[in-house]
Formats: structure tokens, sequence, C-alpha cells
């Protein structure tokens, strides 16, 4: 038999995860704001708990142990606490300092990475044999890449004239970008199935208790938010806040 | 019922039938799985052969980048794979977070591969497969700045790691005994991400030491991580649900993602299918509409 642990995780995610899918209905619901403003809401605090917490225990005794020799922490530390000032129209301005230094200090540290990894590599990936391959499948996926590299370059030619060959090129390119963006957006869905899945799959098995709770829970929830609008709409109102 | 009425009821069709359509879909198909085959892709089966090549002596980094979003999706390739990892005897693991959800789910991983160590009674002291918490492992918790974390622990790998673990044990002495003391050490990395940790030690570790990474990703980062794969930066990718699956038929792993796939392979036919439907409606209607006109 669960305990009493158990049976609040399960209640708890339950209300959440439905309470938030209640959106697709396109109606309101008292459960996906409620969903909504925990979610917002815990995710910030835990980040506020952790990040104090990594501040104190490593951070600030580093600090206390050798000062001078860890200026570059302290710094890094007031840089931090500045961020703090954005909560004041007066010194916001004050606020974008740590944030210039943090974003120009990201960049500069992966620019020179990103030069192999991004550009380099990248074009190697795309320089492939077409003879002397050891099946007629690596010559398919070889000359795809490589063809398709060039269709996709001449559809960015925008200071010549489209004419002849070039015109064609430019259209299987454009082409080879829908199904590119066909491809991405086919991984989108698939990552947003994904999430279904696994959120699903804790509410079905096991059957007892979870499918049965799961069963229950949602049709509380649909019976409720139907009540609310019919019967209590300044209710719902007050409960669906903005 | 006219044929361009029907065209246009087919391209009105409420969409909430079709979130319904999906959700009992999905029910029916976890509760009965059909059992439809899985073919194994080249990336997931270097991922297996890589990390099953770990030898004693080895030192694996396992980071979670991940946050409680997209743990549903990368759950069972955190299962499968620190398991298998935790088989290969004399392998050295360091854990590490690059996301501030990220230790509640390591924790609730490594209790499910793992049971306490005889004489306590709570984390970190777990013993996976064998190998024991300060003897085989260690869970050095969460940092804070992905990219320039990672970037310190390539440059001053001790100095960025700490000396005190997640639950604040000095762990210095692991560090010392294991003779850790560079990122050179790192044999492999391997990082279950939500965000882009596995890119970031790709550019400060596989780049500057040539240490191999493995990336397990979110649906979303598939397409940017094949990208990566392709051009050799990645040693090897698993991606999503479906990676996990295939990881877990190599591996033998009884979990819930090859229960998955039999329904993430209907639930695709049924989209394309109303794509389809959507499109034969949309363009009929739209034709009649032009012809009437």
């Amino acid at each position: 038999m669960a305990d009493l642990y158990t049976w609040g995780i399960l209640l708890l995610s339950t209300i959440t995860t439905f309470g938030l899918y209640m959106i697709l209905s396109g109606v309101d619901s008292p459960w996906f704001a409620f969903a909504e403003h925990a979610f917002v809401g815990t995710a910030i605090g835990l980040s506020v708990v952790l990040s104090t917490d990594y501040l104190l225990r490593t951070v600030f005794p580093k600090i206390l142990a050798d000062p001078i020799g860890n200026w570059p922490t302290i710094i890094s530390v007031i840089l931090g606490f500045m961020m703090i000032l954005r909560v004041n129209k007066s010194t916001v301005q004050y606020a974008r300092l740590p944030i210039t230094i943090a974003t120009a200090a990201g960049i500069a540290i992966s620019v020179r990475a990103t030069i192999f990894s991004g550009i380099i590599n990248q074009i190697r990936a795309t320089i492939l044999p077409l003879m002397g391959l050891e099946t007629w499948w690596d010559l398919v996926i070889n000359l795809t890449v490589v063809l398709s590299v060039i269709f996709v370059f001449t559809y960015y030619f925008y200071t010549t004239e489209l004419k002849g060959p070039l015109k064609q090129a430019n259209m299987i390119g454009r082409w080879i970008l829908y199904l590119a963006f066909g491809v991405l957006f086919a991984q989108t869905y698939m990552g947003r199935l994904g999430l279904l899945l696994g959120r699903l799959q804790l509410f079905v098995t096991p059957y007892w208790p979870n499918f049965a709770v799961t069963i229950i829970v949602v049709v509380i929830m649909v019976i409720t938010t139907y009540l609310l609008h019919k019967r209590y709409p300044e209710l719902l109102e007050k409960l669906t806040p903005e | 019922m006219s044929k361009m009425s029907i065209f246009k009821t087919i391209a009105n069709i409420d969409r909430r039938y079709y979130y319904a359509g999906v959700f009992l879909l999905t029910i029916i198909l976890l509760l009965f799985p059909l059992g439809l085959p899985l073919l194994i892709s080249p990336e997931v089966h270097t991922a297996y052969e890589t990390v099953d090549s770990l030898e004693p002596g080895d030192l694996v980094i396992i980071n979670f980048c991940l946050s409680a979003s997209g743990y549903a999706q990368l759950q069972g390739a955190c299962n499968s794979m620190i398991d298998h990892v935790f088989q290969k005897e004399g392998v050295q693991v360091i854990f590490t977070m690059t996301a501030d959800q990220a230790p509640i789910m390591l924790e609730e991983i490594i209790a499910n591969n793992g049971q306490l160590m005889e004489g306590y009674s709570d984390y970190p002291y777990y013993e996976i497969n064998g190998k024991q918490y300060l003897e085989d492992y260690v869970n050095m918790g969460y940092f804070p700045g992905i990219d320039k974390w990672i970037a310190f622990l390539s440059s001053d790998f001790r100095e960025a790691i700490g000396d005190s673990d997640w639950y604040g044990e000095d762990v210095s002495a692991w560090f010392d005994s294991n003779d850790i003391t560079h990122a050179e050490d790192v044999d492999l990395v391997i990082s279950f991400d939500s965000d882009d940790g596995a890119g970031d030690f790709m550019r400060f570790f596989y780049l500057e030491y040539d240490t191999p990474v493995i990336q397990s990703m979110i649906g979303v980062m598939v397409a940017n991580s094949k990208v990566q794969y392709n051009a050799g930066n990645y040693a090897a990718i698993v991606p999503s649900i479906r990676g996990a699956a295939e990881y877990q038929f190599l591996a033998g792993y009884p979990g819930f993602a090859l229960t998955q796939m039999d329904a993430f392979s209907v639930v695709q036919f049924f989209l394309i299918l109303l794509m389809v439907l959507g499109n034969i409606g949309y363009y009929g209607y739209t034709k009649n509409q032009r012809g009437t006109s």
C-alpha cells in the first residue's frame, strides 16, 4: 500500500499535469491557473534556494579564507548582486553592467571553440567522398549531403539575377530548406509527444493506485471546471487571474 | 451532403478532437503495447559501444543539464546508461549538474538503480551495481553558470570541481587517491541535456583534450545535436525517448522507454493521417470555392 507521501505526490502530479493540459480545451480553468502559478513559483523558489546555497557553501567560505587572494571572486559576487538593481527604475542602468560582462565573458570563452565546432568541423562534414565507398547507400547519403549543400547555397544568391540553371538550383534549394524546416518541426513535435508519453506513463502504471486515481482526479477536475463555467462564472473569474 | 460540405467539415474539425485522439491513443497503447519492431540507429549503437569499451581506471563525468520539464523524456536514457556505466569494472564516476533542478532527478535515478549501502540510511551512500559512494563515484552537485563553469573545469579541474561534494563532505581525498588532477584525466563525458551542457563539454573537453562526449537530449534538441554528431563533435548521441528505447534494448535494461515506443510510433502515424486529412479538406474546399466564384 502506498504511503501518504506517495499519495501526495501522485495527487499533486496528476492535478498539475492535467491542469496544465486543460489549456488545450480552450476554456479558462482554475486548475490550469493553479498549475501554472505553482510551477513558476516553485521553479523560481528552487533556483533562488540552490543559488544561495551554492554561494554559502562554496563562494563565501573561499572569500573568507583568503579575501585578498580571491579578489576576482569578490568582484563577481558584487556584480551578481548588482543584477538585483533591476527591480528599481532609477537603478536599472547599473544592472546592465553585470549582464554585459557575463554576456561578453560567455562569448569570449566560447568563440575560439565555436570556430572549430560550428564552422570548420561543420564544413568538413559536408566535404564527403563520392568515390571508393563501401556500399551504394553510402554514395546516396554522401551525394545527398553534397548536392543539398550546393543547392541551398544557391538559394542565398541575392546579388545576381536568377536565370537558367541557377534559377532551377535556387528552386531546388528552397525545397530542400522546406524539407529541413519540416524535419525541425517534426522533431519538435516528437519532443512534445515524448514529454506527454513520459508524463502519462506515470499515470497509467500501475493500475492501482496510479491509473485509478488519475481517472478519478481528472473527472473531478473536468466536472468542477464545467460547474464553474455554467453556475459560478464570478467565482471562476476570481480563481483564474490573468 | 455535397462534396464541398464534406471538404469543409474535414477542414474545420475542432482541434480539441485531435488532442482527445492523441490522449486516448497514447493511454491505450501505454496500457496495451503492440510490440512493434525497433531499428537501432548507428548513433545509439556507437553510444552503447563507447560505454561498453570503458576500461578499469577510466574516469567518466556524468553531467545532468536537465530540468524537470525534460526529465520524462530522458529518464529512460538516464537509468539505462548510468546502469551500464556502473556495470563496468574499475570505472570511476563523477556526477555533476549544470541545471538547478537536476539534483532532485539524479537522486531519484541513483535510488532507482541502487540500494543504500550497509550502515547508511540516506543519500549519498548508495551502492549501484557493486560500486560504492566515495569508493567508485562521487556526486559533486550543482554548479551555476553552465558554459563558464565548464570552461573553468577544463582549465583548472580541481579548483572548479571543489573539495566538497553535494552533501558538504570533503571528497578531496577521493580525487587525490585516484590521481584526478586535470581535465585530461577524464576519459568520457555523458551529458543528459534539456539545455546544451554537452555542447560546452564538447567545446572545452573534446576540442581541447579529445575527450569523447555523448549527449542524450530532449526531442527539440535532436536536430541540432545530430548536426554536431555528423560533424564529429559528439562521439555519439542518444536522442530522447527513441534513443532511450534503443539503448535499453541494447543494454537489456528493463525500462519503460521500450513500451513507450509503440505509442510513439502509432501517434506519429495518427498525426500524419490528420495532416493528410486536413490538407485534403483545405485544398478540396478552397478549390471548390474558387470554382464556384
